[in-house]
């Protein structure tokens, strides 16, 4: 499994996403320039330039025309995905830290930092899709307000009748979305939950947080299913569309690592089985933390960004999906 | 207090206190009477001064009378239940405590007990009997031994067994202020608060003494944990004080002001104010910064205190001789011993022992020997000094010359002393390191002399802690460094790689053994168990590589490595060793890690967050067992290996039909889960539906995702059966795959 080598950003990756198709993929990094690559073989194709800040979030619509940004320079911005050309700005008082459009695309959210004096809060915008794509509506719909630290990742419920969101206090909150009222907050990290993902049909999710764990959720009852220890503060948890697995990944912060061997900040992805609540395996090449990850759509592979400001593109071997009796006496 | 015939009263109450009734003597025809009175004599006479002994020819008793009182209570303590032969146990009770029950007896003539009476001497024998077991830990079935971990606010202690994971002994939260100790044999944990020093033991850790010092720093147990010394802060009103460990008495305290020797302090404060020029050198702008913190520290030398800060204090100040009669501590040009213990706690002789510039001591671990080191002064030439105590009686003495600092250390057993030795060269600019080695237990104590030139920098040295050998850890300098390049200097170092070489006293001469060239290894860890295995460790900058050796053999058993490993404890049999990384010294990877005495890994690294102490609980130096028992198991080893192996196996078989339980047991629960959250998922179809309708765009994949979903949930139960093993498999695939590319 050799994996493609993603280099353009010249700053630590924040964010990756892959389109629907999974052909694309859409990359975000503390430097100012969003890039579009072709997952197939690592090629890229673009960059979207216009934000005078850190890229921290990306999402991607549908039906892979439309790119959401959002930015330490305060901005939230929608993006042509072919042209490249910025359609929309939406512009708040501190860094936009998570963005999303949700199912059904008649909203979308941006969620700001606790920056700047500033509350962290999600906002939801109504989304103009019919018309003219730069007409857009500058003032939010709701703003959902509570979280008391930064807030790290936020998800859509498939049928968009609520959002979850992770923050850096370890909490994480459920809110209706109709209503804008907060239906639960359940603090189960001592330490900030960094990153947050719904399984494929959003029953489930899973948050890693600087604890060094990672919990599987039910979404519904917000009990814990799994709870994964691991020796490492994790950045990024994903869990594959394919199979009862996830990918989680990490590392020691930079200022808290000793020598600078990629083997001492423990930089490596792991991959966690859902059902056993064991690791199986773990893939290395990072020399900084992992600060991203996501399966392929299709669950073939996954794409993991570090703070070395790689993109590393995995293809999982014939036997990640076969597998040896050898071991059954275990 | 002194008695005297003139108060008659007072007299017959110390004759009282000095008597001892000892009953159960074996009734003997008159003809042997001779020898019993014989034995009995003899086995008093041994506990102290007998001034009389009186035993009627047929009374089955005898009367022991002691010059003093305190002997004559100790004689009680070690005799009262003493075995003369099968069938006598002697009973041995005070001459006052007899006249007393005596006269109870006449005043209140013995009744059969009511049920109340009966009732509460229950109570009485179970307070007499509260005080735990302190020895139930080495009655564990299998055998096994325990470890105390630190982490954070919690102190945990576990079973440790090579077969299962660790077994959680007992576990509590703010139990101390700042870490455990555990006594030299085990019976007790010592634990840190605010009011003072407090001791555990007994299956449940129950508390068994409290000793009453605030705010107590340091605390240092005599070896066969009988008196614990104490120390809080150089300005304390009692400092340092000397505590009977198993009842709590205060023997003898110190006040305050702490006096440590003029020599120590000096030495103390000169390394102080040589840090801070050091820093000073580097950032000038420091010295400014400084300038009050600075008058104050002069100012507290001037007033003759020692700096604050443990990490350089001169602990233990107070050391106990091997047989715990004698306590020591390092005056101004001379030594204070005090004793005998516990009667007495004054002076020995009521004057210290004069030794002119005295810088260090150290008793040895077996004998009531001081060793003694003072520095050259003027004409007169450094001198190590061995000293029988109490007699005051020397040894041994020896003169050495350009010396810079001599370091004691004693073969655990007391068999041998070596003497670390840094010495000047000839132009005083290059220091050299020799060892003088005193064969103590021979005549005349006779010296070896192992001595490694200037270039051969020693780094470590490590007695092999039950037989002759020992290990040096030495490495090669470049023989010309430019004055100015100092930093360059110690980089070249720092990359050089040590040597290992292993020494044996042999009966003819000091023998070295063979040398083991360019290792990673800053640490040198002999096992106890007395096999000659030992741990050759490289630790911070080294990475934490590990190396097992069979010295006799000449044998590398095994070698790993521990990322960070910052400590290394043996397991007092020496059959496991524990490397471990510590929070206060790493700030990473913080946990422990259980290897076999040849290096191979038992159990995973187990991670410990905040983990600040990690120590195994010493087993007692002797075995319980009496010697024909000790026998007994020796010819019978081979059935209990037997037996400890099936019990092994048993024991594994267990857990691995116990995990296979819990996977299916997990597997069952998640696919239950799944099936929950797949009905769920096709209940919402509908609102999806409604959601996605009329998007302009909105592909039909997307639409017709909840299909799709269930057919991956169908998928995901196919696959579980199948993914489970090969884990380890694709991870050695993936990390092969990317050595090859590194």
């Amino acid at each position: 499994m050799r994996p493609l080598l993603l280099k353009g950003h010249e700053r630590p990756l924040t964010h990756i996403k892959f389109n629907a198709d999974g052909d694309l993929l859409f990359s975000t990094a503390k430097d100012t320039r969003p890039t579009l690559w072709w997952a197939s073989n690592g090629e890229r194709v673009g960059t979207y330039d216009g934000h005078s800040g850190a890229v921290w979030s990306c999402d991607v619509f549908w039906d892979s025309t439309r790119l959401l940004t959002g930015s330490a320079d305060n901005t939230a911005r929608l993006w042509d995905v072919e042209s490249g050309h910025e359609l929309y700005r939406w512009s708040l008082r501190a860094p936009v830290r998570s963005v999303g459009v949700a199912p059904g695309c008649r909203l979308l959210h941006l969620a700001s930092s606790k920056l700047m004096g500033q509350d962290s809060n999600i906002y939801l915008y109504a989304l103009n899709t019919g018309g003219e794509w730069t007409q857009q509506q500058p003032e939010p719909v709701r703003v959902l307000c509570g979280h008391t630290a930064t807030i790290t990742a936020v998800q859509w419920y498939n049928t968009a009748e609520f959002i979850v969101s992770a923050s850096e206090d370890g909490t994480v909150r459920k809110w209706n979305v109709e209503t804008g009222q907060e239906m639960e907050c359940v603090k189960r990290h001592r330490k900030p939950a960094m990153d947050l993902k719904f399984s494929k049909d959003c029953q489930l999710f899973m948050t890693g947080a600087s604890d060094s764990t990672a919990v599987l959720w039910d979404t519904h009852s917000m009990q814990t299913v799994r709870t994964f220890a691991l020796d490492r503060p994790l950045n990024a948890v994903d869990l594959s569309p394919l199979l009862p697995h996830a990918v989680v990944g990490g590392g020691q912060e930079a200022s808290e690592v000793t020598t600078t061997t990629g083997k001492a900040g423990k930089f490596s992805a792991t991959l966690l089985h859902l059902a056993y609540g064991e690791a199986i395996g773990s893939v290395k090449g990072h020399f900084g933390p992992i600060n991203c990850l996501s399966f392929t759509p299709d669950g073939q592979g996954f794409a993991s960004g570090g703070e070395d400001g790689y993109v590393r593109l995995h293809r999982f071997d014939e036997e990640y999906f076969t597998r040896g009796d050898n071991e059954l006496a275990w | 207090m002194t008695v005297t015939k003139d108060d008659p009263e007072a007299f017959a109450l110390e004759e009282l206190r000095c008597a001892l009734v000892v009953s159960n003597l074996p009734a003997i025809p008159e003809d042997k009477h001779a020898k019993l009175h014989a034995v009995v004599s003899k086995i008093f006479s041994q506990l102290g001064t007998v001034r009389a002994l009186d035993m009627p020819v047929t009374g089955g008793y005898a009367v022991v009378e002691y010059a003093s009182a305190a002997e004559a209570r100790r004689a009680l303590q070690r005799t009262d239940g003493y075995k003369l032969d099968k069938s006598h146990v002697l009973r041995v009770q005070l001459l006052g405590e007899v006249e007393r029950l005596r006269e109870l007896d006449v005043q209140h003539p013995w009744e059969p007990p009511s049920e109340l009476a009966a009732e509460l001497s229950d109570e009485v024998v179970q307070l007499v009997s509260a005080r735990p077991n302190l020895w139930s830990h080495l009655a564990d079935p299998r055998g096994r031994d325990q470890f105390v971990l630190c982490a954070g606010a919690d102190t945990a202690v576990y079973w440790f067994d090579p077969v299962l994971p660790p077994e959680l002994a007992y576990e509590r939260s703010n139990w101390t202020e700042s870490g455990v100790r555990w006594s030299p044999l085990g019976s007790y944990l010592a634990t840190f608060h605010r009011q003072g020093v407090a001791l555990w033991g007994g299956g449940e850790f129950e508390k068994i003494v409290r000793f009453a010092h605030d705010h107590p720093r340091l605390i240092h147990f005599s070896r066969n944990e009988s008196y614990l010394v104490s120390y809080n802060a150089p300005d304390a009103p009692e400092p340092l004080i000397v505590w009977e460990a198993d009842t709590g008495r205060k023997l003898r305290a110190f006040p305050g002001p702490l006096r440590l020797p003029q020599r120590l302090l000096d030495a103390l404060w000169n390394q102080v104010f040589e840090e801070r020029a050091k820093a000073e050198a580097a950032n000038p702008m420091l010295a400014q910064m400084q300038a009050t913190e600075t008058r104050r520290l002069e100012a507290a030398r001037a007033s003759g205190t020692p700096p604050v800060g443990i990490g350089r204090f001169p602990w233990p100040l107070i050391q106990f001789s091997a047989d715990e009669t004698l306590m020591a501590q390092l005056g101004d040009d001379c030594v204070h011993v005090y004793g005998p213990l516990p009667e007495q706690v004054g002076l020995v002789d009521r004057r210290p022992v004069p030794a002119h510039g005295v810088s260090g001591m150290e008793w040895s671990p077996a004998a009531n020997i001081l060793a003694l080191w003072s520095p050259e002064e003027g004409q007169s030439p450094a001198r190590v000094l061995l000293l029988e105590m109490p007699s005051r009686r020397e040894l041994r003495q020896k003169a050495l010359y350009s010396v810079a600092q001599i370091e004691l250390l004693w073969h655990p057993q007391g068999k041998y002393l070596a003497c670390r030795v840094d010495r000047l060269t000839r132009s005083r600019k290059g220091r050299f390191t020799t060892f003088e080695i005193f064969r103590v237990n021979e005549r005349d104590v006779p010296v070896e002399v192992l001595e490694f030139s200037e270039r051969d920098r020693v780094s470590a040295f490590a007695w092999e802690p039950k037989g002759d050998r020992f290990a040096v850890l030495h490495q090669e300098v470049p023989a010309a460094v430019p004055a100015g390049a100092a930093a360059a200097a110690t980089t070249a170092t720092a990359a050089l790689r040590p040597v290992v070489t292993f020494y044996e006293v042999q009966r003819d001469a000091l023998r070295s053994l063979f040398s083991l060239e360019r290792k990673q290894c800053n640490r040198l860890h002999w096992s106890p168990s007395g096999a000659g295995h030992i741990l050759l460790a490289g630790l911070g900058s080294m990475g934490g590589v590990l190396e097992w050796w069979n010295v006799p053999e000449q044998e590398l058993m095994g070698m790993n490595e521990h990322f960070a490993c910052t400590d290394i404890e043996w397991d007092p049999s020496g059959r496991f060793v524990t490397t471990w990384v510590s929070a206060t010294a790493s700030r990473i990877e913080h946990g422990y890690q259980m290897w076999t005495f040849y290096g191979r890994k038992v159990g995973g690294a187990v991670a410990v967050e905040n983990l600040f102490e990690l120590a195994w609980r010493p087993r007692p130096r002797r075995w319980l067992l009496s010697a024909d028992e000790e026998r007994q198991v020796r010819r019978e080893l081979k059935q209990y290996r037997v037996r400890y192996e099936a019990e092994d196996v048993a024991l594994r078989e267990q857990q691995r039909s116990g995990a296979r339980v819990a996977r299916r047991e997990a597997l069952a629960e998640w696919q239950a889960l799944v099936e929950r959250a797949r009905a769920r998922y096709a209940a919402e179809a509908e609102a999806r539906a409604r959601l996605w309708a009329g998007v302009p765009g909105a592909r039909e994949a997307v639409r017709a995702a909840p299909a799709a979903a269930a057919e991956e949930e169908e998928e995901i139960e196919d696959v579980v059966e199948e993914v489970l093993e090969e884990k380890e498999e694709v991870l050695q695939k993936w990390l092969s795959e990317e050595d090859e590319r590194d």
